[in-house]
């Protein structure tokens, strides 16, 4: 028995299809799909390597960075970066709670201030009162500190 | 022109990479670019995945062992990537696009079978209504000729599984075909 060469099944299987679809068809249609726009191919290689060329650059770009940052010099930066940020949000959230306070004492009406001065006179009579009976009312007894604080109440 | 191993090497070996690359370009652009058109049809897709292709191809040449061919390993990685773009675009096939139409209908203008026109656009239909591997093997095996082993190395297959597709894809052809 003659072995089948490899030729030999090549043409079989192509007799094959041309005893379905003529040969001028299937040409045809070969034809329609294996035709390129005109210079695609003079011009392809050169696009191709501007594509490639910029690749290349992207990669480099992109180790440049991940050696930075894998240094210490740049996880300290990276470090740095992030404390600023954190001190930075710190600082101006605390400058706009003060800022508010601010405002709102300036917002508060005379009669509240006036209650509130004269609730301290009050109180600071109250320690005058507090020391002197507490010491026996004997003006020996008071230190100097104390005096001249009574003094300042007394000329006031 | 240098054989392919020696564009190789040279590549490998940094000596003027672009230079060379363009020239290994040159040489296999046309039949990677046709490869992949009669899989995908459509010029712009067949130039957005030889223009893959290529990309690949220069990313890996370094590492190219020479273990096969340098067009068997070109045509695997073609018929990689266009397999991927099709299942990516998860095109159904059997429609004509206009220009298809156009160049059968002006091909057919003058002829005087009224049914060739029919018969092509069945052929069409029916080469794109086939599974992507039957399609591709049906195109290697007749329009180029190529053997079932390159075939099957090309994809990644048997050669039994090459003959099986080749077989099916004729079959399903003839069907299609038979109902005018």
């Amino acid at each position: 028995m003659k072995m089948q060469t490899e030729q030999d099944l090549l043409k079989q299987d192509q007799q094959w299809v041309e005893s379905i679809i003529e040969k001028d068809h299937l040409n045809r249609f070969n034809s329609t799909k294996t035709d390129a726009p005109i210079n695609y191919f003079e011009s392809f290689p050169e696009r191709l390597m501007a594509q490639i060329q910029m690749e290349e650059n992207k990669k480099v770009n992109l180790s440049l960075l991940k050696m930075f940052f894998l240094q210490p010099y740049g996880k300290i930066a990276i470090a740095a970066a992030f404390i600023l940020i954190i001190a930075g949000t710190y600082l101006f959230s605390t400058a706009n709670k003060a800022k508010t306070e601010t405002v709102s004492i300036q917002e508060i009406s005379i009669e509240e201030m006036k209650n509130y001065v004269n609730n301290n006179e009050a109180i600071a009579e109250l320690d005058f009162d507090y020391i002197i009976k507490k010491e026996n009312a004997s003006l020996e007894k008071l230190e100097e500190k104390e005096l001249k604080e009574i003094q300042k109440a007394i000329i006031q | 022109m240098s054989s392919d191993q020696e564009l190789i090497i040279q590549f490998q070996q940094s000596i003027d990479k672009e230079a060379v690359f363009t020239q290994l370009m040159r040489k296999h652009q046309q039949k990677v670019y046709y490869q992949i058109k009669r899989m995908v049809l459509e010029h712009a897709d067949a130039d957005d995945i030889a223009q893959l292709v290529w990309i690949k191809v220069w990313n890996k040449l370094d590492g190219f062992k020479m273990e096969s061919e340098f067009t068997t390993w070109l045509f695997r990685i073609a018929y990689n990537e266009t397999l991927n773009y099709l299942q990516k675009q998860k095109k159904q096939g059997g429609r004509l696009s206009k220009d298809d139409l156009f160049i059968y209908e002006t091909a057919s203008a003058s002829s005087d079978e009224p049914k060739t026109t029919e018969i092509q656009i069945a052929l069409d239909s029916a080469i794109k209504q086939l599974p992507e591997k039957q399609r591709i093997v049906f195109m290697l095996r007749y329009f180029d000729s190529c053997e079932y082993e390159k075939i099957a190395s090309m994809m990644g297959t048997t050669v039994g599984g090459a003959k099986a597709n080749f077989h099916q894809a004729v079959k399903k052809i003839e069907r299609f075909v038979k109902k005018l």
